[in-house]
C-alpha cells in the first residue's frame, strides 16, 4: 500500500511537468493551428537563462541570504525573459510565414529548435555535457506514516496546479482569453469583431513560451540537471499528452499529461522491466488514442476549429 | 458615408471584383444583387480589410480606410452580420453577444443595457443566454448573429445574405428588423439573393455579375429594368 502512495506521488510529479508542457503545446494548436515543435527546447532554453541568472545571484551574495524570496524573485524574470523569447519567435519567424501554409511554419518551429540546440551548444560553456542545474525548490521532506513526501515534488505539483488555474482564468475570463477562443473558432469573424489578431496571436506566444519556461525550470531542479538536448524528449512528451487530450483541447492537454505520468511511473514499476520500456508504454498510449479517439479523452473542445 | 472608387480585388491572379464604384449614403439601406460566385462575399471583405484591394479606394466618412487593419476599420463604426452568420459555436450566447462590444468598447454597463434589449428582443436568447451558440437552430443563429451586430449600435452594417436558409417566417422576420434598424438611423449594405424581398425594403440597388456591376440605380428604377424583371419576378 505505501510503495502505491508512494508512486502516486511520483506518477503526480511528473504528470505536472508533462501537463505543463502540454497545456503550452496545445494552446498553440488550438489558436492558430500550429504543432510548435520548439516548445521542448525552449523548456530547455528556460534552464539555461536560469543558471547563469542564478550564479550572478549566488556572487552578489543573495542566495544564502533569503532565498525564497531570491528564487522567486528569479523564477518571475526567467518567466518574464521566455515570454519575451516568445514574443521574438513571433516576431521572426511566426509572422513572416503567417500566410503561408501551415506545414512550412510547422517546420520552421521544428528549425527553431534546432537553432536553441545549437545555440545552446557552441555558446553555453561546455554546453554539450549536462550542466548540474541549482536546486531551487525547498529540500527535505515530509514523513506521513511511511510515506515520504519530498518539498521539491509538493512545490512542483503545487505550482502547476497555479499556473494552470492562472491560465484557466485568462483564457476563460479575460478579454484576452476572450480573443484567443473567438480567434481559435473563426479568425475571419473574431476580427470582423474588433480583435487585433496580430495582438492575440503574440499572447498566445508569450505566454506559450513563458509556461514553457517554468516547465523547464522545475524539470531541470527536480531532477539536478539540464543538457542542451534535453527538450526533444520533453517536447514529444507534452506533444504526446496534447494528443491524448485532443489536440487543442486545453482540459484535455492536463488529463493527457497525467495519464501519461501515471502510465510512465505504474509501468516502471509493475512491468518487469518496465523502466526500460516505459517511453514505448507511452508511445503505445498516444497511439491508441490516435486510432480509437482521435478528438482526445475528453472530446471538448474549447479552442476549435470550425 | 461609404464609398468604393473602381476597386479591384484579386485571389491569387485570378480578378474577382473588376474597378467597383459603389456608394451608401446615410440613412439608406442599400442592396448588392448578384448570383452565386458574383463577388458579393468578397465585396463586404474588401470592405472590412479581410481581403486587400489591388487598387482603387475605400473611403468612409471621407478617410481612406483600405490600408487599415480589420480591427481599426471595425472600430470607425462599421459592424458586419457576416455570411453564414459567423456566430462562436463553442461560446455561450450571451459571450457571442460580448464579442460583439467588448473589443471596442469600454463601458461595461452599456454592454449589458444592450445585452438586455438584445433579450428583450429575441426572448428565446435570453432563456439559453448560457447554452452554446452551436446549439441554435439556423433562425436562432441569424437572431444572435444580428443581435451581436447590433451590440455597438453602429453607424454603418453590412449584412451578407441574413436570410439564407430562413423559414419565410423567419425572412419576413428579419426584413423587419433590418427595417426597424434603418429607421433608429443605421445605414445598411445589404446582400441578398432573395431580389424581392431586399428590393421591397431598399432605397437603392446594385446588381453585380462576376466582379461586375452591370446595373444601378433607385429601387423603382431596378424595379421597373426589364431585365431585373425577367431574373428576378418573372415567376411571381
Ligand atoms: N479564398 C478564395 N480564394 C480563391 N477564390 C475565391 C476565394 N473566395 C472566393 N473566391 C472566388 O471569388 C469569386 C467571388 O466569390 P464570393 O464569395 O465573393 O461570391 P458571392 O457573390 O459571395 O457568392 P455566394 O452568393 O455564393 O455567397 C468566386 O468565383 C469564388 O470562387
Ligand atoms: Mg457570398
Amino acid at each position: 500500500m505505501n510503495t502505491f502512495l508512494q508512486l502516486l506521488i511520483s506518477a503526480l510529479l511528473v504528470s505536472s511537468l508533462y501537463s505543463l508542457v502540454a497545456v503550452g503545446f496545445t494552446m498553440y494548436v488550438g489558436v492558430i493551428n500550429l504543432a510548435n515543435f520548439s516548445h521542448g527546447d525552449t523548456c530547455v532554453l528556460g534552464t539555461f537563462l536560469m543558471m547563469p541568472l542564478f550564479l550572478y545571484a549566488t556572487k552578489l551574495g543573495w542566495i544564502s541570504a533569503s532565498t525564497g524570496l531570491v528564487i522567486l524573485i528569479l523564477i518571475i524574470l526567467l518567466i518574464f525573459l521566455t515570454g519575451l523569447w516568445g514574443a521574438a519567435i513571433y516576431t521572426i519567424l511566426v509572422k513572416p510565414l503567417l500566410a503561408a501554409p501551415r506545414l512550412i511554419l510547422l517546420l520552421a518551429t521544428v528549425a527553431a529548435g534546432q537553432v536553441i540546440r545549437e545555440a545552446i551548444r557552441v555558446i553555453y560553456p561546455n554546453g554539450s555535457n549536462p550542466q548540474v542545474f541549482p536546486k531551487l525548490l525547498p529540500s527535505g521532506s515530509l514523513n506521513l506514516s511511511g510515506i515520504t513526501l519530498g518539498y521539491d515534488s509538493l512545490t512542483i505539483i503545487f505550482l502547476t496546479i497555479i499556473c494552470i488555474l492562472s491560465l484557466n482564468f485568462i483564457i476563460q475570463k479575460t478579454k484576452m482569453g476572450v480573443a484567443m477562443r473567438a480567434v481559435s473558432q473563426n479568425a475571419d469573424v473574431a476580427q470582423m469583431m474588433g480583435i487585433n489578431i496580430e495582438q492575440t496571436i503574440i499572447s498566445v506566444f508569450v505566454i506559450g513560451s513563458a509556461l514553457a519556461g517554468m516547465a523547464g525550470i522545475l524539470n531541470g531542479s527536480y531532477y539536478g540537471i539540464t543538457k542542451f538536448n534535453l527538450g526533444s524528449n520533453l517536447g514529444i512528451k507534452g506533444f504526446s499528452a496534447a494528443v491524448i487530450g485532443g489536440l487543442g483541447d486545453f482540459k484535455g492537454a492536463i488529463v493527457g499529461g497525467v495519464l501519461l505520468g501515471f502510465i510512465e511511473v505504474f509501468a516502471a514499476a509493475y512491468i518487469p522491466n518496465g523502466s526500460q520500456y516505459q517511453d514505448v508504454f507511452s508511445f503505445l498510449a498516444v497511439i491508441a488514442f490516435l486510432i480509437f479517439r482521435p478528438s482526445g479523452i475528453l472530446g471538448e473542445k474549447i479552442f476549435e476549429k470550425v | 458615408m461609404l464609398e468604393l472608387t473602381e476597386i479591384r480585388v484579386k485571389y491569387g491572379k485570378s480578378v474577382v471584383i473588376h474597378d467597383v464604384s459603389l456608394s451608401i449614403q446615410q440613412g439608406e439601406i442599400v442592396s448588392i444583387l448578384g448570383p452565386n460566385g458574383s463577388g458579393k462575399t468578397t465585396l463586404v471583405r474588401s470592405i472590412v480589410g479581410l481581403t486587400p484591394v489591388v487598387s482603387g479606394e475605400i473611403k468612409f466618412f471621407n478617410e481612406s480606410i483600405q490600408k487599415l487593419k480589420p480591427h481599426q476599420i471595425v472600430a470607425k463604426g462599421i459592424v458586419v452580420v457576416p455570411e453564414g452568420r459567423g456566430i462562436f459555436p463553442k461560446m455561450s450566447i450571451e459571450e457571442n453577444l460580448k464579442t460583439g462590444f467588448m473589443f471596442i468598447e469600454k463601458d461595461k454597463n452599456v454592454m449589458n443595457e444592450r445585452i438586455q434589449e438584445a433579450y428583450d428582443r429575441f426572448p428565446i436568447l435570453g432563456q439559453r443566454r448560457n447554452q452554446l451558440a452551436g446549439t441554435l437552430s439556423g433562425g436562432e443563429q441569424t437572431m444572435l448573429a444580428v443581435s451581436r451586430a447590433m451590440m455597438r449600435k453602429p453607424k454603418l452594417l453590412l449584412m451578407d445574405e441574413p436570410s439564407l436558409g430562413l423559414s419565410p417566417k423567419l425572412v419576413q422576420q428579419t426584413f423587419g428588423i433590418i427595417q426597424e434598424l434603418n429607421q433608429a438611423g443605421t445605414s445598411i449594405l445589404l446582400i441578398e439573393q432573395n431580389a424581392v424581398k431586399a428590393l421591397a425594403i431598399c432605397t437603392r440597388g446594385y446588381i453585380l455579375q462576376k466582379g461586375n456591376v452591370v446595373l444601378s440605380g433607385t429601387r423603382e428604377q431596378l424595379i421597373a429594368d426589364e431585365k431585373v424583371h425577367k431574373a428576378y419576378f418573372a415567376m411571381d
